[in-house]
């Protein structure tokens, strides 16, 4: 959903995210929903500034959504609060899944198919019943033993088995009530330690807001992400909107926040190592991706749009190489890089601090301040052989070696340390032509206004040359490698003596166009797997649909009596739709379920769906078309009319996710993998059990609630600065609005150790120990929490410090473990276990004070 | 938008897009629905409900107006580390941190539009009359064609006369130039038809730039529709008739919606308008100087002396 | 739910925050006040010298002119050192402020300056040139004028502020500046007239000033009464400021002189004491009105930084002005 949308939701739930400090152009829209009268709701271990703004605050220890969320799941089902007319239809509510399934309630914390030698999950047993369903995400392939692509097919032959009288013991329906029926709110209490009746009252703001004429939306952000169940916290948020008809609709969505200015087009366009642009998987040596036709064979799926892969897939590799590329090749698809495992920013540090990385790119980055387990960062750091920081200022990490925790601390001196570090001026935004893309997928253009100083240069700039550079290195070689860089694309034309590449040249590449004779194509339906297009990124096809119209450049808003959907602002991927899944604000009949609440419909007359946003649906698609399934139909043709979402293979919202996790179908409440409290649900398996680890000497894990460290820790930022700092510690007015380090507490712990404003003390995790000054606080309060007799204070620390520029302080991520979520490698900085004392800490080589005095 | 919080940023379509049809108009009339004249009179709404603290405003000043840091450090006063107005600071942002309640709840529920973490945005009120412009001997602080108090910096001898003379605080002399310095309410921007930097850069509108009977009916109407919602502590502070215009104030142009006694944001509730007073003081001064004066006759001052001369 | 405006208040403050900024006037200012004091009540004493008539007071009405100008050539001076843009002094010769006290007293300035040098070249060059003498006679009456207003206007320049303390109390603060300037004009004066020899005058001018020391103290008895009524009276009752308005202001400016003076009286005629403790009555009376204008000074600078005093005295009541 925009977040201009926003504006027109009936309740708004902020959880996982501090939106007002970090997101406050986007909470404007929240407060004017606030105005119109709409409830706000924040739900946080810390009371913060967007806490201040809401009508009702919901305390939570860091670590316990799922319990919250899973809570609110069970209310909504057991009280029939939830909207049975869109849920049934829309949701895989009612299909039935595999007799051999069992949830964690009967498993200890434990769902079937968990194989405790290798510690992952087979998810055999969540399919529906007698149907292998293909994830939805990026990687649709995954180990199912037999034929993958054999077992999918059967979604052709016939519609996932359904009770819509929700009667049938293994219906999701059922299954979800056994899973979340612990979840009372006396358990959601004992866990969290939120009041039960506050939890109620969300609760009842939540259902109180749902149905044909009311609409919600949740906004979340990287304190959902930051856990070892982090997709399963989003996941959970998902069911509850999924629950509530929230999805689709206006004012109704799961926003996600997304930290930096592009952040959102940065994923779109591949800085994951597993994917390509526009989500597609990148080929995997262990995976039957040998060839070009394996790879499309077991990564498409056979219903639902993502039946379109094969011509996104040869489309890219069409934009990407040229030369000797041919189908018999495919399309150089044998050149490409193969991934062989986890190479996420987790264990790349990890490899680094084991010698097997030996140069690293750090590019808008500062990993040792925003990288978990700094010491691990920077050890990591000391071991290679070169180092490319670019950045508009000198890092923290650029000067690592100077200035950093092993130095100061006597673990390195700085002549020890071999690694070679190139420090490169980087341009602004202003200083550069290119485009955003915002949360919401809105991609903006933007222009080159100032030229930048000195010898700053574009990351297109930088890249662009570097890439020449390789090429001309590897121009006559004849080793495989070499082909492979010889024949990439890369002509992109250069706009002034800097040699700077026309960023719109490169927005042309993504939109996509015809290879014979380069015409633009307008939108994705025009790709083909023939080798006939090319194509960037084929979802961001249409951004420039033909010469002379980037339309990421048009800025025409609606008015204030316009619709609100401001088509003409930017262009939104995929197709310039804004709200995604726009199909399920009409009923299953194609008519909207009120006209408040009205987006688009079908139109008889005209035979095709019309409104104010352009329809994420087949646009002539009739709402009671219903699949021909004796002709084994495919794609888009084995969807009825009343199946809104086109992404997924039944069309319906997966509420039970068969496919595409790690950690199990449904969300259950684990928590962190280092946590003050005990879990009342499975204690034999208190922590996620399928979580990333990467315990060395560097990285220490803690796991049974440990009497060392008491309190729970939390992460965070604020509105003062930006992540790493750099940007914002390094410009005098800013630095002064959060000078320094501190640990917020709260007031109990504070009289407890007799620690008052502005003392120092000592935070310290099994990977050590950093200090700051103390803010006592009311904001922060203990929480009573299960297995420990005496209460949990919640500590927070912000994340924003380390030694460079005005704004200096310990850095918090030397506290912070390298574990991660099994599903996307995310770290666990939002929560885990601290001790706190009084007092200093002893410096080998006291830091350097740098600042305006 | 209903509740007040209008905000018509947003026009049918962006002017001077497809050729230049219609005249530029001010960037103001875009970004607030403001058209700048001068003879009319300007100042800020600054609506305490909406303020998120994000210090936007204060960093905006800074950087329109090229005031350096002032580096105040830690202060441990919750999230305000920029203390109080002053020379090199127009904007700050004050954070009371008010939480009720038992350790478990406290801070759960707030009445609407009321925080238990209040946040506001101070800046120099642009008094009606201005203790600061009516203690200024040199002229320098003066009323400008847009009803706003501006220093002229090339005039402004340092005497530090209006620095006492303010009743909230706002003016003082810079330790670097000598000169007294606080806000102009972007006198340069406003010559310019543009709206000021701090109530540009608000995200939530908590700060609001007009004209100032404009604003005034605007805050009356968003205080009725807070009492409606169920928020009966807000009003007006500043506005013509309300605390903060008191005792000869007769408006602060840059007024403010609260939720609290004034106090607890650092204003007070009845400031002065001075100058009222510089004369029953000196009327009873020269009489006191005249009786002496008589006695010094009666006494006989100028005899006794012999006479040489 | 009630409006906060009807609640009482409970002594909130921002943080215990200062919601005012002190003035920073420093010694200068206080030495400003006293030399200005001094000269413009030298020319009230001189005026009414001559206004009594008679040759017998022209060494009296010789030494004020001439004390005025010099205490107003001083008070100048550092008047325009404690400017933080000295150099723009004459700035404040750009307009007329009829609301500012400070105002004024930069027209006053020009004006009793100039009356008060006419009145000195009257002195200097009178014998030898009749339109001298005659310049100086004319400006007498415009002098004495002048000299009343810088006796007092300073009292009206600080309680014309939004000053907790010095706007507390506008009247009493006037009426005890102005008593205290005669005081101290009349102190400076009879010192002089000592030392040459005029005991006699110089006995009426410490009889004045014993007076006038008297009016001081009942004025700024009134005035403490009023700062403990509207409570904002602490700041003068710690640190510096109490050392110098105790000790220094009333002992050295009040109970000193008073001793002196009564010692002397009763020591009988022809006693050395008769002669010799009447100066240091007079230099007690100097240093006494110092210490009282750097203590008023220094109380205010405290006083802006308590926010509570400054918010207790702005609690609603009418306007003070009228007090």
């Amino acid at each position: 959903m925009p977040q201009w949308d926003l504006a027109r939701s009936d309740v708004v739930l902020v959880m996982g995210s501090n939106m007002a400090e970090n997101h406050p152009i986007a909470f404007r829209f929240a407060m004017q929903a606030k105005a119109r009268g709409a409830t706000l709701i924040h739900a946080d271990p810390r009371f913060t500034r967007t806490s201040a703004m809401c009508d009702l605050y919901a305390p939570i220890r860091a670590g316990t959504d799922i319990a919250f969320l899973g809570g609110i799941i069970r209310h909504l089902l057991e009280n029939d609060l939830w909207w049975r007319d869109w849920a049934i239809p829309y949701t895989n509510i009612a299909t039935v899944i595999e007799e051999g399934y069992h949830g964690p309630e009967t498993g200890d914390g434990l769902f079937s198919g968990w194989n405790a030698e290798e510690r992952r999950y087979s998810s055999e047993t969540w399919q529906y019943e007698g149907q292998t369903v293909p994830s939805p995400l990026a990687e649709a392939w995954m180990e199912t033993g037999g034929d993958f692509a054999e077992r999918v097919s059967s979604l052709r032959e016939r519609p996932p088995a359904r009770d819509e009288t929700l009667q049938h013991p293994n219906c999701v329906y059922q299954i979800m009530r056994r899973h979340y029926a612990r979840y009372t709110p006396e358990m959601v209490e004992r866990i969290t330690g939120c009041p039960r009746g506050v939890f109620l009252k969300v609760c009842d703001a939540l259902a109180r807001n749902s149905g044909p004429e009311r609409t919600g939306a949740i906004c979340y952000a990287v304190g959902w992400n930051h856990h070892t169940t982090g997709a399963q916290v989003i996941r959970a948020g998902a069911i509850v909107q999924s629950l509530l008809g929230n999805v689709g609709r206006p004012g109704a969505g799961l926003l996600a926040l997304r930290g930096h200015t592009s952040i959102q087009g940065s994923t779109d366009i591949a800085t994951l190592y597993d994917l390509m642009p526009g989500y597609l998987p990148q080929p995997h040596a262990l995976r039957p991706h040998k060839t070009l036709a394996d790879y499309l064979e077991v990564e498409t799926a056979p219903t639902g749009w993502w039946a379109n892969f094969p011509k996104y897939a040869v489309s890219l590799l069409r934009a990407w190489y040229g030369g000797e590329a041919s189908e018999a090749n495919g399309w150089g698809y044998d050149w490409m890089p193969r991934t062989v495992g986890d190479h996420s920013q987790l264990p790349s540090t990890v490899a680094m601090r084991d010698g097997v990385i030996k140069g690293l790119f750090v590019m808008g980055q500062n990993p040792v301040v925003g990288g978990s387990n700094s010491r691990l960062v920077q050890q990591g750091l000391a071991r290679l052989e070169w180092m490319v920081v670019r950045d508009i200022a000198e890092t923290d990490t650029a000067t690592f070696w100077r200035d950093g925790t092993l130095v100061r601390d006597g673990e390195m001196r700085p002549e020890e340390i071999g690694t070679e570090v190139f420090l490169m001026p980087a341009s602004l935004s202003g200083e550069k032509a290119g485009s955003f893309t915002n949360t919401h997928r809105l991609v903006q253009w933007h222009d080159k206004v100032v030229e930048a100083p000195g010898d700053s240069r574009s990351e297109h700039w930088f890249v662009y040359h570097l890439g020449r550079r390789l090429k001309a290195m590897h121009a006559d070689g004849g080793r495989p490698e070499d082909a492979a860089i010889r024949n990439l694309r890369w002509d992109y034309p250069e706009v002034d003596d800097q040699g700077e590449p026309d960023a719109e040249a490169i927005l042309r590449e993504i939109n996509g166009y015809r290879v014979a004779d380069g015409a633009l194509v307008s939108s994705f339906q025009d790709l083909k797997d023939d080798g006939s297009t090319a194509c960037g990124t084929w979802i961001y096809t249409g951004v420039f649909p033909e010469e002379g119209k980037n339309l990421s450049r048009s800025r025409v808003p609606d008015g204030p009596n316009g619709p609100g959907t401001h088509l003409g602002w930017g262009f939104a991927w995929p197709a310039n739709r804004r709200t995604l899944g726009n199909r399920a604000s009409a009923d299953p009949a194609g008519k909207p379920w009120s006209e408040r609440k009205a987006l688009i419909r079908w139109d008889e007359g005209a035979g095709e769906w019309t409104g104010p946003d352009v329809p994420d649906f087949q646009k002539e698609k009739r709402p009671d078309y219903v699949p021909d399934w004796s002709s084994r139909p495919k794609g888009m043709d084995a969807h009825s009319g009343a199946e809104p979402f086109i992404m997924l293979a039944d069309g319906r919202a997966a509420v039970f996710a068969p496919s595409g996790l790690k950690d199990g179908p449904l969300p259950a409440h684990y928590e962190p993998i280092e946590s003050p409290a005990a879990n009342p649900l499975h204690p034999g398996n208190p922590a996620s059990p399928a979580a990333k680890r990467w315990e060395q000497r560097s990285n220490p894990v803690g796991d049974a609630p440990d009497p060392a460290f008491p309190h729970a820790l939390t992460t965070f930022r604020l509105t003062e600065h930006h992540s790493g700092g750099t940007p914002t510690r390094i410009v005098p007015t800013t630095a002064e609005l959060q000078p320094e380090m501190f640990a917020e507490i709260p007031t109990e712990l504070g009289r407890e150790l007799g620690v008052r404003d502005l003392d120092w003390v000592v935070v310290s995790t099994p990977r050590g120990s950093i200090e700051a000054r103390a803010l006592v606080t009311d904001r922060l309060r203990p929480f009573a929490a299960e297995g420990s007799a005496r209460p949990v204070h919640q500590i927070g620390l912000p994340w924003h410090f380390g030694w460079a520029g005005y704004a200096t302080g310990d850095v918090a991520n030397l506290l912070t473990a390298v574990v991660g979520d099994p599903n996307t490698g995310m770290h666990e900085n939002k929560a885990l276990a601290c001790g706190l004392r009084p007092g200093r800490l002893f410096r080998a080589n006291p830091p350097r004070t740098e600042g305006p005095n | 938008m209903d509740g007040g919080l209008a905000h018509p940023r947003a026009v049918p379509s962006a002017p001077g897009m497809d050729g230049v049809e219609v005249p530029v108009p001010q960037e103001a009339e875009l970004t607030c629905g403001t058209r700048i004249e001068p003879g009319k009179s300007y100042g800020f709404f600054t609506d305490t409900t909406l303020c998120i603290g994000c210090k936007a405003c204060e960093v905006a000043c800074k950087e329109w107006n090229a005031l350096p840091a002032d580096a105040v450090g830690l202060t441990g006063h919750s999230y305000d580390n920029t203390g109080a107005l002053g020379a090199n600071t127009w904007r700050h942002v004050a954070f009371v941190e008010r939480l009720p309640g038992t350790p478990e709840a406290r801070g759960t529920e707030m009445p609407p539009f009321q925080s238990n973490w209040l946040m506001m945005s101070d800046v120099c009120k642009h008094c009606d009359p201005a203790p600061c412009l009516e203690a200024c001997p040199t002229g320098a602080l003066f009323r400008t064609e847009f009803d706003t108090v501006v220093v002229q910096q090339d005039i402004c001898n340092g005497c530090a006369y209006c620095v006492p003379a303010c009743p909230f605080g706002v003016v003082e002399i810079s330790t670097g130039d000598g000169k007294a310095h606080k806000c102009t309410l972007c006198y340069d921007r406003l010559k310019g038809g543009m709206e000021p930097a701090c109530a540009k850069a608000c995200p939530t509108d908590s700060i609001q730039f007009g004209v100032v009977e404009e604003l005034v009916e605007r805050a009356g109407r968003r205080v009725e529709a807070l009492e409606a919602a169920g928020q009966e502590r807000a009003y007006l502070y500043g506005a013509p008739g309300t605390p903060g215009a008191t005792n000869g104030l007769e408006r602060l142009n840059a007024f403010f919606l609260l939720t609290e006694r004034p106090e607890v944001y650092g204003l007070p509730a009845a400031p002065a308008r001075p100058a009222p007073r510089a004369r029953p003081g000196i009327l009873a001064g020269l009489a006191a100087v005249a009786g002496l004066a008589a006695a010094a006759l009666v006494l006989g001052v100028g005899g006794g002396g012999g006479g040489r001369r | 739910m009630t409006k906060p405006m009807e609640e009482p208040w409970r002594g909130e403050t921002y943080h215990g925050r200062s919601a005012l900024k002190p003035a920073g006037f420093d010694w200068k200012v206080a030495a400003y006040i006293l030399a200005q004091g001094v000269a413009g009540s030298a020319q009230v004493i001189a005026g009414a010298a001559r206004a009594a008539g008679g040759a017998d007071g022209d060494g009296l009405v010789r030494r004020a002119r001439l004390l005025s100008v010099a205490g107003n050539l001083l008070g100048t001076a550092v008047l325009v050192g404690h400017l933080k843009t000295p150099k723009r002094w004459y700035n404040m010769l750009r307009i007329v402020r009829p609301q500012s006290p400070m105002s004024w007293g930069s027209w006053l300035l020009v004006v009793f300056g100039a009356a008060s040098a006419a009145t000195a070249l009257g002195e200097l060059l009178g014998g030898r040139f009749r339109w001298a003498w005659r310049l100086g006679e004319a400006a007498q009456a415009p002098a004495s004028l002048a000299g009343a207003g810088m006796s007092v206007y300073t009292a009206s320049l600080l309680s014309t502020t939004s000053n907790p303390l010095w706007s507390a109390a506008p009247v009493p603060l006037a009426a005890g500046f102005g008593a205290a300037s005669m005081a101290n004009a009349a102190s400076a004066l009879a010192l002089l007239q000592r030392n040459a020899g005029e005991h006699e005058s110089a006995r009426r001018l410490e009889t004045l000033a014993a007076l006038a020391a008297g009016g001081e103290y009942a004025a700024m008895r009134a005035a403490e009464r009023r700062w403990s009524e509207v409570g904002v009276e602490a700041p003068l009752r710690e640190g510096g400021p109490k050392a110098l308005f105790g000790p220094a202001a009333k002992g050295l400016g009040v109970a000193l002189p008073v001793a002196a003076q009564a010692l002397a009286l009763v020591s009988g005629p022809g006693a050395p004491a008769r002669d010799r403790l009447p100066p240091v009555a007079s230099l007690g009376l100097l240093v006494g009105g110092f210490a009282l204008r750097h203590a008023l000074l220094r109380a205010g600078d405290d006083s802006a930084k308590r926010p509570g005093d400054y918010f207790r005295a702005a609690q609603g009541q009418p306007n003070r002005a009228d007090r």
